[in-house]
């Protein structure tokens, strides 16, 4: 983290950190980084996605169970209220539900669940709804579908409003605004013609604008191939910068309220969404909901019918199940030299070899006693971070109090 | 009832890449193809699939890998089949595989490619039509 | 001699070969044959357990954390795991597999995934003789595991020496869905998920059910261990939680138990006895079925009788009894 940030001054950016299990810790690190160059917590800006309940709904990038995996979030939430209050603490996402082959139903639906539930963990925990959830934001899919899509968005932000207001009692306006990032839907970019996906995300890009997103990123139209190419993330980074600029559809809050068509669809869609929080509360809520395999179920029933529909012809995919004209892929790709791999292992061998091992298996201890308790492990995993511990090294003793994770699979 | 011969299929995610929703949605098709199926589950080694293989002695193992570790993983795998004398089980492999790894893939043993678009109808026609026993 | 070489390989403990032969038995009646031929002296080493409960018990689990303690105990184990054939397409997930939570070392823990073909799949022989390779492959404990409590599953357990039975709380009612051939062998049941409510009420429902429906005087009876005088075994209850392991000692003292119990010489035999009945019926049924299909399709005798039946002449059952004749059975 010292490293990436050598020379630049951590009080005046924002830094975004896609991690999930291992998040309090990333952020343990920034905070330290940051320490060394003279600022204090209260000045940073920034966000960490650090949303743990859509990983055994849909990314699978879990490590412990989801009872602890929520009380390291809520210490996360509780601890940037008192010292990091400009930080965003979640990115409740609903990206990855859809990747994995939700209905935008159900992303609206299962994202929003989750969002609640980290809610009521926090309020459970002690903390005034109005102190932590300023800080929570949102991270949507915008996928191929358009009308459905800024509908998904506008149900999104009205549940969230209501529920915040007449649910959990928030009185800050801050609390009841639904700030959400959205990505254009990867699934959706063909490895045939990839050209075609510069169309594709355009769309999707509008779709989300349109839709009231906050922040936005645009995939490269080689997605489906390798990781991108510069060419390919500049034709995508340009889609947006036009969006933006040149085409006005960013200037109206909210421009499409009032068409009939519209508004019926959002309508529908919340009263969908209803439906589903109904199933999750009579299954005991989210944990329960997990644990019963509902979410990985509904999804997994999802992809197999849209795959299905595809292969019907029912759902047209241009130039992969219609209008398909054959020919060689000549789309440059990118390679990733499997020499970086043994540079980071003999940094990390060094680190290991030059830090103070005294003060660093001292704070493991202190690290490891508190996880078999009940206090908040930031402080801990701080300290171990000033110390120099490795995020293996720091996972690995909690992994020895937490366990892991086993998922039933569900198909 | 049909007296065709019944057909197993071993689906795997190897290594790191916790993307199942393809092999999820494999599994069922050639379940609802008439297949016997067993989907082994995320995070395997090559040592666990190799395991499996020698235990349920399946027709065919499909991998799906999407993290790029395909160059990786395949070959370790296809080594360990042939070290245990596993010669006539049909490997396919799909996910995000470009065009220019699939000779070489090949070269490892590996003999069927189904990337993004796949027809799910193509997968199971080409386990059938592609059995090495 | 066909086969030989994988037979070898098999005594000598070798998994491929194992694999192999049971690929065989499953899918070759007349390699069965030869196969079963040759192995079956090797036979009769190892303790045939049989656990079968409805889908969400928690069935995988639980034999997960029982071979966990089997493989403490220094046992090597075989499980063969059984899963339903789609009717409507003939294919089948083996989920099984997947769902065993311990990462058993393959030297110790063989497991193989198995599915069950539908009535007609002959389920019970191939399952029969994939144990019995088992068996000459080393095993010490073989744990066949089924979905259900169908009349496959009732067959397959007469090959097991104890029957294990999976309730769970807030299933509906399983069981009165427990069919009476699979209560009438069951020899422990077990309520699983001991920690959600209802597990204890669950235990009293077996418990009701046994003495009304099977006329056990319920209590445990079986610490006396006169085994001269008994010669029946009163189901046994208990509850578990397969996941944190809680009870398992009482679970698995029960097998012992049993399985001390099977070893007197005169249950033994009626086990053996009824094993070689059923395995042999199977046998026959598959031989039986395929002799008759043959002749139905080929004896031109049958064409006439089936004229005759058309003309309403004859009725089909005597027409299967002048089949028999001709089958040279009678």
């Amino acid at each position: 983290m010292e490293t990436l940030f050598d020379g630049i001054d951590l009080s005046k950016i924002s830094t975004s950190m896609t991690i999930n299990a291992p998040a309090s810790i990333l952020l343990a690190m920034y905070i330290v980084t940051a320490e060394k160059q003279g600022h204090p917590p209260d000045q940073l800006r920034g966000t960490i996605q650090n949303d743990i309940l859509k990983e055994y709904i849909a990314q699978k990038s879990w490590i412990f169970p989801p009872e602890p995996s929520m009380r390291l979030i809520v210490d996360t939430i509780e601890y940037c209220a008192k010292c990091v209050p400009q930080w965003y603490t979640i990115s409740i996402s609903g990206y990855h539900i859809r990747e994995a082959g939700s209905t935008a139903v159900q992303e609206l639906a299962f994202t929003l669940a989750d969002g609640f539930a980290y809610v009521e963990a926090a309020m459970e925990r002690g903390l005034d709804v109005d102190d932590f959830a300023p800080r929570l934001s949102f991270f949507f899919n915008s996928h191929n579908n358009f009308f459905e899509e800024i509908c998904k968005y506008r149900a999104a932000r009205r549940i969230w409003a209501k529920r915040m207001k007449n649910k959990y009692g928030a009185k800050n306006p801050e609390s009841m605004r639904l700030r959400f990032h959205t990505q254009t839907a990867g699934v959706s970019l063909t490895a045939q013609e990839p050209e075609n996906n510069i169309v594709r995300v355009t769309l999707q890009g509008l779709a989300a604008v349109l839709g009231g997103t906050q922040s936005l990123h645009t995939n490269s139209f080689d997605e489906a191939l390798c990781l991108p190419t510069e060419k390919a993330v500049k034709i995508a980074l340009r889609t947006q910068q036009i969006i933006a600029h040149e085409s006005g559809a960013a200037d109206t809050v909210d421009p499409l309220a009032g068409s009939y068509y519209v508004e019926w669809l959002t309508n529908k869609m919340e009263a969908e969404a209803g439906a589903y929080f109904d199933k999750i509360e009579e299954l005991g809520g989210v944990i329960p909901a997990i644990k019963a395999n509902f979410f990985q179920k509904e999804i997994a029933n999802s992809s197999y019918k849209y795959q299905q529909e595809i292969e019907r012809n029912e759902r047209i995919i241009v130039g992969v199940n219609d209008l398909q004209i054959r020919e060689p892929c000549s789309t440059p790709l990118l390679k990733i030299d499997e020499k970086v791999a043994e540079e980071q292992i003999n940094n990390l061998q060094n680190l290991k070899e030059s830090r103070n091992n005294e003060l660093f298996k001292e704070s493991l201890i202190n690290l490891k006693q508190a996880a078999e308790g009940s206090e908040n492990l930031m402080p801990f995993i701080i300290e171990a971070v000033r110390n120099y511990a490795s995020v293996g090294e720091i996972i690995n003793t909690l992994k020895e109090v937490f366990g892991i994770y086993q998922e039933d699979s569900i198909f | 009832m049909s007296k065709e011969r019944k057909i197993k299929v071993l689906v795997c995610k190897p290594g790191l890449d916790g993307h199942d929703r393809g092999a999820k949605v494999l599994a069922r098709a050639l379940r609802d193809a008439g297949m016997e199926v067993i989907y082994t589950g995320l995070h395997q080694t090559p040592d666990d699939i190799v395991n499996t293989v020698i235990q349920e002695d399946p027709d065919a193992v499909m991998l799906s890998i999407l993290s790029g570790a395909h160059n990786a993983l395949c070959p370790v795998i296809m080594e360990k089949l042939k070290e245990n004398g596993i010669d006539d089980v049909l490997v396919g492999v799909g996910g995000i595989i470009p065009d220019e790894d699939k000779p070489f893939l090949e070269k490892c043993g590996l003999s069927g490619f189904y990337g993004p678009g796949t027809e799910l109808k193509k997968i199971v026609e080409f386990v059938k039509s592609n059995l090495k026993r | 001699m066909a086969y030989s070489d994988l037979i070898d390989d098999l005594l000598k403990r070798n998994p491929r070969a194992a694999a192999k032969l049971i690929t065989k038995v499953e899918n070759d009646f007349e390699a069965a044959e030869q196969i079963i031929n040759k192995i079956f002296k090797y036979t009769g080493n190892a303790y045939i357990l049989g656990i079968t409960g409805a889908p969400g018990c928690g069935k995988s689990t639980l034999i997960s954390t029982l071979t966990k303690l089997f493989v403490e105990n220094g046992k090597k184990v075989g499980i063969l795991a059984v899963d339903p054939t789609s009717p409507l397409t003939g294919g089948a997930l083996l989920g099984d597999r997947i769902r065993m939570k311990e990462n058993f070392s393959f030297k110790d823990v063989f497991i193989r995934s198995m599915a069950n073909r539908g009535q007609l799949g002959g389920l019970a022989r191939a399952t029969e003789d994939a144990i019995k390779i088992l068996d000459a492959y080393g095993c010490d404990i073989i744990i066949v595991e089924t979905v259900g409590v169908g009349q496959s599953e009732v067959d397959i357990f007469k090959s097991a020496q104890t029957v294990v039975v999976l309730l769970v709380a807030g299933l509906g009612d399983d069981i009165q869905a427990i069919k009476a051939g699979i209560m009438e062998i069951t020899d422990i049941f077990v309520v699983n998920k001991m920690d959600i409510p209802g597990a204890d009420k669950k235990v009293a429902e077996i418990q009701q059910m046994l003495e009304l429906d099977l006329n056990y005087k319920y209590k445990s009876n079986n610490d006396n261990m006169d085994f001269t005088n008994k010669s029946a075994w009163t189901p046994e209850i208990v509850k578990v939680n397969s996941k944190t392991g809680e009870n398992f000692d009482i679970f698995l003292d029960l097998i012992n138990k049993h399985q001390k119990f099977t070893q007197n010489r005169e249950i033994f035999a009626n086990y053996q006895i009824n094993r070689i009945r059923n395995e042999t019926f199977q046998i026959l049924k598959h031989k039986i079925t395929k002799k008759v299909e043959g002749l139905l399709r080929s004896n031109s005798d049958i064409d006439k009788y089936i004229k005759l039946v058309m003309d309403k002449s004859m009725d089909p059952y005597s027409m299967a009894n002048l089949i028999i004749k001709l089958l040279g059975i009678e």
